[in-house]
């Protein structure tokens, strides 16, 4: 099923979008096409940099009852 | 290298703890991939394991690893060890080599801790250390 496609309007510094437009050119993609891509690697960074800090939260957790993280990673190494 | 310039990386599940757990240099691998400069490859039987040690060994919430799991399949390459005889890859490798072959790795990466390390290669993929 194609995706619903939502047309938005944003503002963005003239400098950044002649930037942006270099690299379209250089890519020889359009502007949507960079702009979703840059969207998406944004969210998947938040998405990653929320898992690592309730990561390293359990992970801290886990150390002070004992557990041994780095004898479980090792447990994981082949 | 592939055609398209991206490197296939088959990832050891103890590099994702790693990565989750501490970051650092595991972690930039993981990055690499956000920004589709590399393809991890890894495999169900591998991404299940490190669901497991979350849970049972480091007290994740399911809505936790529910998040780790969508993010893990989202970002990696599934392969499955199932094609692995029909491939005559035997089934007795480690779950991590299978994967690499089945997936076509140009290398395999692992913690520093990892016995495969040792061997250097497996048929003909670069076995290195990313942590």
């Amino acid at each position: 099923m194609p995706q619903e496609i939502k047309i938005v309007s944003v503002s963005i510094p003239a400098g950044l979008v002649r930037e942006l437009d270099r690299v379209c050119d250089l890519e020889h993609r359009n502007r949507s096409e960079l702009y979703r891509e840059a969207l998406r690697q944004y969210l998947k960074l938040r998405r990653w940099q929320a898992l690592r800090e309730y990561s390293s939260a359990k992970a801290a957790a886990a150390g002070g009852n004992g557990v041994d993280i780095e004898k479980l990673i090792e447990e994981l190494s082949l | 290298m592939s055609e398209s310039g991206t490197e296939r990386i088959a990832i050891e599940t103890a590099l994702w703890l790693e990565a989750l757990l501490f970051g650092g240099t595991a972690e930039e691998l993981v990055k690499m991939s956000l920004t589709g400069r590399v393809q991890l490859i890894s495999s169900r039987v591998q991404l299940d394991k490190l669901i497991q040690v979350l849970r049972e060994r480091l007290d994740f919430s399911e809505a936790a690893l529910d998040q780790v799991r969508r993010f893990v399949e989202d970002q990696v390459e599934i392969v499955e060890l199932g094609e692995a005889p029909a491939a005559g890859i035997p089934e007795n490798l480690p779950p991590i080599l299978r994967a690499a072959r089945i997936g076509s790795a140009h290398a395999i990466a692992t913690t520093d801790r990892s016995n495969l390390l040792s061997l250097e290669t497996f048929e003909g993929i670069p076995i290195v250390s990313m942590a």
